[in-house]
């Protein structure tokens, strides 16, 4: 267990690695900063002087390697835009995107779970009709869309819900159930497939056998060898979330990380696109550990190492 | 209550598989009828798709969405479970009735411990909790010898072989003293040593508990060592059905000597090939009008093609039901 524990923390690292080197790379090759910085009628002396100033003007390794060493110490560099350090200005926009991405995931798993489990219950019933139609659909509809499509009926039309921001409760729901959408879909249907193949298994049958209530029998045994796949996923939906967050905060301009990095990149804000992606992908690599020990809780069969 | 020496009385019993069209029929069973008395055993025997298992589910009425008992009745202490509610069925199932499956492997859910579902009946049927609960299930387990129960009970399926799967299968079968226990291909998925040893149970715990065993098999062996009677079944529908000695020695059925002549001799290994019977079982969807058995029957007659033989008396318990019996 421990033995397991550490070897994922070592892949952890070297991807934490790649994914740094990526972005670092990346981000500058997608144009020069000093640019955007100076004015438009800069001398070619004064862009000089700039990139020296922040040290763009040495190689890309030479850079890449005072980065580390700046990050290992806890320094991510400063925002070239909000002369602010970058690490704080993510941790200032996190916790709002967490707050959309988990309500998200919850909501998503809650809804996807029961409307899985009762399509496989009243299986060819109209229910379940309906239930695959709409997984069909909302998997194939584009979350930008589908976030104007409800601001213009909910916000526009019927004044129930407010278009954008963050003041209340009321501005998550539009947010939520836009990126909520896709993962309710994929968990609906992973569920459905689950259950249905678990309520056709023979020790099912042995539970019948035993004269147990057919409620008993679903909610304790089908529902708990079900969620065996529907656990597998759940860190790959958390990291589709997530990464979701761009896109439907730049549609309800919600003040999260999202909105900050899509800003960065149009700024060629490089220390807060790094900082940004860091975060990110260590929060990700480590959420995804949690579900892999988590399978151990449910499924006695699975052994670490 | 007692009704006599008979446990169990189908009568034309009729289970049908539905297609997912709603017109292709399959007559799964077609019009079985037998009696079983109380500590009796009856064996059912025959290949795959003869409508032994689905006879059994509808005994135990646990059969899957698509089949219906279309008409007959199953009199279980006189009383018809076919005319029962799905609640009084619950309380009867597991309780006053039980069954082993065929494969221990997947009989038993891989995310709870053995114990708890050892548990589960005797906590539904028997309301039993704490002491008497731990009590009763450390004395299942030893019934059906299980060593170290205590260590066993906490552990789950994927730590045990199959072997020892099935005797806890048998053990949560008759966890709550049943009258009738039906096992089905109660063998065929464990080793050929493990195989013999859980014979040896299954006679054991039907002799010590007083139980009516319904065994089906497509094993003589297993019919012979087990059961007082045996029926052979072809096709949804029963065409043998005698003592077992009987049948064994004196076989009138062309499918039942067939089946006998096919059964490897241990004595004559490599003396002849497997004698195996021609042809394939008919689809049930489409049968013909005359004998199923017709068109594999060695010693067919023209008669047999056109309408199906009745049942006819050899001896007072030895039935057949061929033409070739009539003429003879």
């Amino acid at each position: 267990m421990l033995r397991y524990f550490f070897s994922r923390l070592r892949l952890a690292v070297i991807t934490i690695l790649g994914v740094s080197l990526i972005v670092f790379v990346t981000s500058r090759m997608s144009g020069d900063v000093t640019l955007l910085l100076l004015p438009q009628d800069a001398s070619e002396a004064d862009i000089k002087a700039m990139q020296h100033e922040l040290g763009l003007d040495a190689p890309y390794y030479v850079q890449y390697y005072k980065f580390l060493r700046n990050v290992a110490d806890g320094d991510f560099g400063e925002s070239l835009r909000y002369r602010e350090p970058a690490f704080s200005l993510i941790m200032s926009r996190l916790p709002a995107t967490l707050e959309l991405a988990f309500s998200a995931f919850i909501l998503s798993t809650i809804v996807g779970l029961l409307m899985g489990i009762v399509s496989a219950r009243m299986r060819s019933s109209w229910i379940d009709y309906f239930s695959r139609i709409f997984s069909i659909t909302a998997q194939s509809m584009p979350s930008f869309w589908v976030g104007i499509m409800l601001i213009l009926v909910f916000a526009v039309e019927l004044h129930w819900l407010p278009t954008s921001g963050a003041q209340g409760v009321e501005y998550l729901v539009l947010p939520v159930v836009t990126l909520a959408l896709v993962p309710i879909a994929s968990t609906l249907r992973i569920t459905r497939s689950a259950m249905l193949q678990t309520l056709d298994a023979d020790y099912v049958k042995f539970l019948r056998v035993k004269g147990l209530r057919e409620q008993f029998i679903v909610w304790k045994h089908a529902l708990r060898n079900a969620l065996v796949p529907v656990i597998a996923i759940s860190g790959l939906t958390l990291g589709f979330l997530i990464g979701g967050t761009v896109i439907v905060e730049s549609v309800f301009a919600w003040p999260g990380l999202g909105n900050l990095m899509v800003e960065s990149i149009f700024t060629r804000d490089y220390p807060v696109i790094q900082a940004g992606v860091l975060v990110t992908s260590i929060f990700l690599i480590f959420l995804n550990l949690a579900v892999d020990l988590l399978f151990g809780v449910i499924d006695p069969r699975v052994r670490f190492g | 209550m007692n009704h006599g020496d008979t446990l169990l009385q189908v009568k034309d019993l009729k289970t049908h598989i539905l297609g997912r069209d709603g017109l292709r029929v399959t007559k799964a069973v077609d019009g079985v009828s037998f009696d079983l008395k109380r500590g009796e055993t009856l064996g059912i025997i025959g290949e795959s798709g003869s409508g032994k298992t689905m006879t059994a589910l509808s005994i135990m009425r646990i059969l899957p969405e698509a089949a219906r008992v279309i008409s007959g009745e199953i009199l279980f202490n006189g009383e018809n479970l076919l005319k029962k509610g799905d609640a009084e069925m619950r309380r009867l199932r597991g309780e006053q009735m039980s069954m082993i499956l065929q494969d221990p492997m997947v009989s038993l859910d891989p995310l709870f411990t053995v114990g708890s579902q050892l548990a589960e009946p005797l906590k539904v049927h028997r309301r039993l909790s704490g002491a008497p609960l731990a009590n009763r299930m450390t004395e299942l387990m030893s019934a059906v010898s299980i060593p170290s129960p205590e260590t066993r009970l906490k552990q789950y399926p994927h730590q045990m072989s199959g072997g020892m799967l099935q005797r806890i299968v048998g053990a949560i079968a008759i966890s709550c003293d049943p009258q009738l226990l039906i096992a089905d291909e109660p063998t065929t998925a464990l080793d050929p040593t493990v195989q013999a040893q859980f014979l040896d149970l299954l006679e054991t715990l039907r002799d010590s508990k007083h139980l009516s065993v319904i065994v089906v098999t497509h094993d003589f062996g297993v019919a012979a060592r087990l059961c007082d009677r045996v029926m052979v079944m072809y096709a949804g529908r029963v065409v043998e059905m005698g003592p077992i000695r009987e049948i064994f020695d004196h076989p009138r059925h062309p499918y039942t000597k067939a089946l006998l002549a096919s059964i490897p001799d241990a004595t004559e290994l490599g003396a002849r090939r497997l004698r195996s019977i021609e042809g394939s079982p008919p689809d049930l969807a489409m049968l013909p009008p005359g004998c199923p058995f017709a068109p594999r029957c060695p010693s067919v007659l023209e008669r047999c093609h056109r309408e199906y033989p009745g049942e006819f008396r050899i001896a007072s318990e030895h039935v057949a039901s061929c033409w070739q019996v009539s003429a003879q």
